[in-house]
Parts: structure tokens; C-alpha cells; sequence
């Protein structure tokens, strides 16, 4: 029954991508119209709009790439998220929510956010690390340096990975599993094909 | 077999042979090369090129007499000009749609974001073209002129231009689809911010325009909020009156920036 609902989900997925692609593409048409007629403004607006339609496109790209467990734990059907930034400041977000009893793992990715190149930075340099007590540690996830960093609060043993990647974010907050463990999932993540969606400089 | 092996032994010796005199060439070869190569790094650091030998030099960013490494002007101390104009509109919606179609997503957000940066250079140049040249003996500075847009609906399309002169210096600064726009509007909207003795706001009218003047250290700011996302704001420096800088305010022609950018 999980499985067909997924397999709805990405079926309805894919027709949103394609929707939305023909949105873009429409838009991007108009723009170019009014720009040949001198309406700059007009020109302005549908170019603004498309951009709102490509973090759609986008969005529901990044959807599609992740899979429907992780570790053995499977995704809740309902639970994909997907808000486009449209302001340009807080780009696309993108989340999925994996749970079987104890175990659970929230996966967020913000993309295109240029305030997010700053705290990147900042996140993966070695020193603050160094200083956080033995909370956080410094691995390379997908061929990415990321942070892991020991969650308190939570009952069970549970671990944060944050994998900066140029303007954007993946985030799993692993609930239930070990460090090594953690990383494995992040590991599993098809973070090679996220990036290269994600990526706006590169 | 015993010729087998002196043949075996001559092959090794000549292979060798050839081998210590590749090696020699090379190294003779990677000298000759880091010779030349250090010879030009120290040319460069110097500021010195054949061509400057002469003494002549078509700088823009200065000469280098002090004759130190030249960081900032250019190795040989001259600057090419800045261009940031940017690249044809039409170019960028085609490399878009493009990129869009062998779903590169990265190029076509790319090339959408130079295109509408083009588009925002013509509505800003069509701004400026619309203000006045000189306002109360103080002349526009064309050299001054600053179109920016930072692609953000909350920071939006932003055209300013100075003007000095006459014991005045002001700043006419047009911000569209901007933040900025509607903290005045919001001013406007709320005479408690304004209705005091002691408010450094004040509500007016330039033209048929509702408009706020804030007084500040260095002279009157009049800002005129205007469509759905902009404001024009003239900070001014010099005049001893709000009403003169009210009437500066009111060269600027409100009615055709709202119709160059689209407002209603």
C-alpha cells in the first residue's frame, strides 16, 4: 500500500515537472515578446515569473532524486514538502520526513539561498569543530564537506548533517541512529545529481 | 648465444646512452625554461615590459614610479576600462530557454538573471533619462549614475543620481519592488509615527503625491511612495528650508517614472 502511494506521488510529481517546465517555458516566450515590442516591463514581470516557475521545476526535480527510504526506514507518503522562494533570498525548499518506530529522519534541502553561501562557509570550517567540545566533527558526505553534529534533547542517540553545497542546504536530522550510521544516510542520498540541480554558479 | 647476449648488452647500452642524454636535454631544457620564466615573473614584478622602455605608459589607473609590483593598476601598471553593461536581453532569454531545454536548470536560472538584469539597465537608464539636469544650481554628476538591481523582490531595482553645485548637494534615489517603498507607505498610513512635536517625520504633499519629509543631521529627506512597490526619495544637503527642498523634490516627474516602470 506505502509502495503504490509512492509510486502515485512520483507519477504526480512528474506530471507537476512537466506543468511546470511548460509554465517556464511560456513564460520565458512572453518575455522575450515583450522585450522585441519595447515593453520592458512587461518583459520584467514574465521574466521575474519565471523565475518562480524554475525553482517550481526544480523543486519537484529535487523530489524526484530522493529515495523512498532510507536505512530500511520508508518515507511517510504525505509528507514531501515543497515551497518556492520566488524572492530569490530564500530560493527553494524542499523536505521529506522518513519514520519507523523510533527511527526517524527529516530531510530539508534549501537551495539558491546566497545567504546560505555565508553560513556555509562558516559550518564546515575545521576550527569550529574543533572548539565544540566533540559535539560536531567534519566528514565528507557525496564528496562534500559536512557537518555532523550530535543532537541533545532527544531521547534516543540522534545526530544533525548538514551538507553545504555553493548557495544551497541538505539537512538530516537523524532521530535513532548511531554517528556512523547518520553518515551512512547521508552517504545513500544521490547527493552527486542533487547538486548538480541545485547549483546555480556551477 | 654469446652473440645474443653482446647484442643484448650493446641495445642496453645504447637505450642508456640515450636515456642520460634525454635526461640531460631536459634538464637543460627545464633550466633554459625556468631562467626565461623567473626572468619574466621578475620583469612583471618590476612593472617593467619591453614595450615600456621607452618611458611612455597610456595609463588609466596611474603610473608606478615608486616601481613596486603594481598590484591593482595591472602588471605594467595600466587598467583596462570597466564595462558593466550587460550581456543583449534577447541573447540571454535565448540561452535560457536553451539551457531549459536540456533541463539544465543551473544555466537557464543563470541566463534568466542576466537577462532580467539587461531588461532592469534599460528601465533604469529610461529613469534617469527622465530626471532633471541640474535642480537649484546644482548640476546632475552623469558620472555618478548608479543602476542596480540585486535580482531580490525585497531589495528590488535601484536608480540613483547626485547633483552638486550651488552650496547643495543632493541625491535622487528611485527604489522599485523594493522593501524600502512600503516602511514609507507604512509611515504614511500611520499618523502616530509622525503627529508629534518631536517626530523627526513630517506627512506633505510634491505634486499630487502624499510624501514624508524626515529631518536629519545633515539637511531634509523628501520621499514620495508611489504604485505598489516604489518610492523616490531626494536626500538633500543645503537648503534652509523644507519647502525649498519640497519644491526640488518637485522637478522630478513622478507620473512618467510610474509609467516607465509599469506602475498603476
Amino acid at each position: 500500500m506505502r509502495t503504490l502511494l509512492m509510486t502515485i506521488c512520483i507519477v504526480f510529481a512528474g506530471l507537476l515537472t512537466a506543468e511546470a517546465q511548460t509554465e517556464l517555458k511560456t513564460k520565458l516566450d512572453e518575455a522575450d515578446k515583450a522585450y522585441n515590442s519595447g515593453n520592458y516591463e512587461e518583459a520584467r514581470f514574465a521574466l521575474q515569473q519565471s523565475l518562480v516557475e524554475l525553482d517550481k521545476v526544480v523543486g519537484e526535480a529535487i523530489i524526484k532524486l530522493l529515495p523512498n527510504e532510507v536505512s530500511g526506514v520508508p518515507a511517510e507518503a504525505d509528507s514531501d514538502q515543497m515551497h518556492g522562494g520566488a524572492a530569490g533570498i530564500s530560493g527553494v525548499y524542499v523536505s521529506r520526513y522518513y519514520a519507523k518506530a523510533e527511527q526517524t529522519v527529516n530531510l530539508e534541502i534549501i537551495t539558491n539561498s546566497p545567504f546560505l553561501a555565508m553560513v556555509n562557509a562558516a559550518i564546515t570550517n575545521p576550527l569550529l569543530a574543533s572548539m565544540s567540545g566533540g559535539n560536531q566533527k567534519i566528514v565528507k558526505i557525496g564528496g562534500y564537506k559536512s557537518l555532523v553534529e550530535k543532537s541533545e534533547g532527544s531521547d534516543v542517540e540522534s545526530y544533525d548533517i548538514k551538507i553545504p553545497i555553493n548557495d544551497s542546504m541538505i539537512i538530516l536530522e537523524c532521530r535513532g541512529f548511531s554517528q556512523n550510521e547518520s553518515i551512512a544516510i547521508g552517504n545513500s542520498l544521490n547527493i552527486k545529481e542533487i547538486a548538480s540541480l541545485i547549483s546555480s554558479g556551477q | 648465444m654469446k652473440k645474443l647476449l653482446l647484442l643484448g648488452l650493446f641495445i642496453f647500452f645504447c637505450a642508456s646512452m640515450q636515456c642520460q642524454a634525454q635526461s640531460k636535454w631536459l634538464k637543460r631544457a627545464k633550466e633554459k625554461l625556468e631562467r626565461k620564466g623567473d626572468k619574466a615573473v621578475d620583469d612583471l614584478l618590476n612593472g617593467k615590459k619591453k614595450g615600456d622602455q621607452s618611458g611612455n605608459s597610456n595609463t588609466n589607473g596611474g603610473n608606478n614610479p615608486s616601481g613596486n609590483n603594481g598590484f591593482g593598476n595591472g602588471p605594467n601598471g595600466t587598467r583596462g576600462e570597466r564595462d558593466n553593461t550587460p550581456p543583449p536581453v534577447n541573447g540571454s532569454i535565448s540561452d535560457a530557454q536553451n539551457a531549459l531545454s536540456s533541463t539544465d536548470y543551473s544555466d537557464t536560472r543563470y541566463y534568466i538573471q542576466q537577462a532580467l538584469w539587461g531588461i532592469e539597465y534599460e528601465l533604469g537608464k529610461q529613469v534617469l533619462k527622465n530626471m532633471p539636469s541640474s535642480i537649484g544650481g546644482a548640476d546632475s554628476k552623469a558620472e555618478n549614475d548608479v543602476i542596480t538591481s540585486s535580482g531580490y523582490g525585497f531589495v528590488g531595482l535601484n536608480i540613483s543620481r547626485t547633483y552638486e553645485g550651488n552650496d547643495l548637494y543632493l541625491r535622487a534615489q528611485l527604489v522599485n519592488g523594493s522593501a524600502i517603498s512600503s516602511s514609507y507607505n507604512m509611515v504614511l498610513s500611520n499618523p502616530g509615527l509622525y503627529n508629534s512635536s518631536d517626530s523627526d517625520y513630517k506627512a506633505t504633499r510634491v505634486n499630487d503625491y502624499k510624501a514624508v519629509i524626515e529631518y536629519t543631521s545633515r539637511g531634509y529627506n523628501v520621499a514620495i511612495p508611489f504604485g505598489q512597490s516604489s518610492a523616490f526619495v531626494l536626500e538633500t544637503s543645503g537648503f534652509k528650508s523644507e519647502q525649498e527642498a519640497v519644491a526640488a523634490a518637485e522637478k522630478f516627474d513622478i507620473d512618467e517614472f510610474k509609467k516607465v516602470l509599469g506602475e498603476q
